[in-house]
């Protein structure tokens, strides 16, 4: 009996332990962040104030981004002009989803600020015809921190 | 195994316990390398496949336009809401939306493969032209405010219009700025009803992803918890050996 609940608080002190390490850091990591809504996160303000902030961020960081409302594919290859300008203080990685069945047909790597990607290349063949879609902006800063995602839409146009 | 010596294992332990924690934590993330796109562009023949949907947020008393209030919709890829963007001053937020009703049949959508329709995605959704959206703001309830829009009137730009009311208590707008009453008369306006949810006045649905924000109280609470019932036993296990 005493070794069963010695080997219980032993189990309960280590997972204790495993979870206040992660806060910790948790806070540090939001402490010293470069992003406002992460450092009033820290400081004591409620979550959903700092939702507020952080989602004005990622809106400002959508401003900044081009991409084609109409994507026309031939051949697995689109014009898809996915762009951020030089004036923005976050990349991101596009990724294009499929609405009707949610298989990913494209992702990019991370679009650092002032750089674009002309074509894009469609994993996988689809049949000739329109195919409604969502573009997932996931928003990095420049240090690489994980900002938020936004979303957008846009549609395939498989001619041939 | 005397008392003493197992509270001090595990002291020892749990530090470095607590430290494996932040070093797992401190692995997830992380960005992609830049891929490359190619360099030949073609022209596509114009066809307009989009069309517009506005989002007007409106305090619920005066009909005052409520600003940065943030618009998520659902994504059925990712089965999830997303943010799309937040509304401007005069408590607007226009977006394009897919027309999905002039769509091709769902059945031309899709590969066949010996007579099977086959596709690559997890699971399918034919088509329809319904969204569904959330709209929140701190301090303005509900939280969220929940709907279901349809695109199929002849309306252009669609409008739907959301109300939100101040949180008991709160004196301003959560942040953002309530501007003077300049918009569109709700009842000239199209209000979309379809399965909304109205929770309870302070209440909080819990429907908002938790994704980057808010995870430390979380971890802090199981942790102190997970403490407290570990001293617990110990104290009992101290107690049984003084006797």
């Amino acid at each position: 009996m005493k070794s069963y609940l010695e080997i219980t608080a032993c189990t309960l002190f280590f997972l204790g332990a495993f979870f206040l390490g992660t806060a910790v850091w948790q806070f540090g990591d939001y402490r010293t962040s470069k992003l406002e809504w992460k450092q009033d996160l820290a400081a004591g303000r409620t979550v959903k104030e700092v939702w507020d902030i952080r989602n004005q961020t990622l809106a400002e960081g959508m401003k900044h981004t081009t991409i084609e409302q109409e994507i026309y594919v031939r051949d697995g290859c689109g014009y898809a002009g996915i762009s951020v300008s030089g004036g923005s203080p976050l990349g991101c990685v596009v990724t294009l989803l499929r609405d009707a069945t949610g298989e990913q047909l494209y992702e990019s790597g991370f679009i650092e600020p002032g750089h674009y990607i002309k074509e894009i290349n469609l994993e996988g063949r689809l049949r000739k015809g329109y195919y409604p879609c969502t573009v997932v902006w996931s928003f990095y800063t420049i240090e690489e921190e994980y900002v938020g995602e936004t979303a957008s839409a846009s549609v395939v146009v498989v001619e041939n | 195994m005397g008392i003493k010596k197992t509270m001090l294992i595990l002291i020892i332990c749990g530090c470095l316990l607590g430290m494996s924690g932040t070093v797992w934590a401190a692995s997830s993330g992380g960005a992609v390398p830049k891929e490359n796109g190619q360099s030949e562009i073609w022209a596509g023949v114009i066809i307009d496949y989009m069309r517009k949907l506005k989002f007007q947020v409106l305090e619920e008393e005066t009909n005052r336009p409520i600003s940065d209030a943030s618009i998520e919709i659902y994504v059925p890829g990712l089965d999830r809401f997303v943010l799309f963007g937040v509304t401007s001053d005069d408590g607007i937020y226009e977006l394009e939306v897919v027309n999905s009703s002039q769509s091709i049949p769902d059945s031309d959508q899709f590969a066949t493969s010996d007579g099977n329709v086959t596709f690559r995605g997890s699971w399918l959704r034919m088509s329809g032209n319904n969204i569904s959206y959330q709209i929140y703001k701190a301090k303005w309830l509900p939280y969220p405010k929940a709907g279901e829009v349809d695109l199929n009137t002849l309306e252009a730009p669609q409008m739907v219009t959301v109300y939100l009311h101040k949180e008991t208590g709160s004196s301003g707008g959560g942040g953002g700025h309530i501007k003077p009453d300049t918009s569109v008369p709700p009842s000239e306006a199209y209000t979309e009803s379809t399965g909304e949810t109205e929770p309870k006045d302070g209440e909080y649905t819990g429907a908002l992803p938790k994704t980057g924000v808010g995870g430390i109280s979380i971890y802090l609470a199981a942790g102190l918890m997970l403490f407290l019932f570990a001293g617990g036993i110990l104290w009992y296990l101290a107690g049984k050996e003084r006797e």
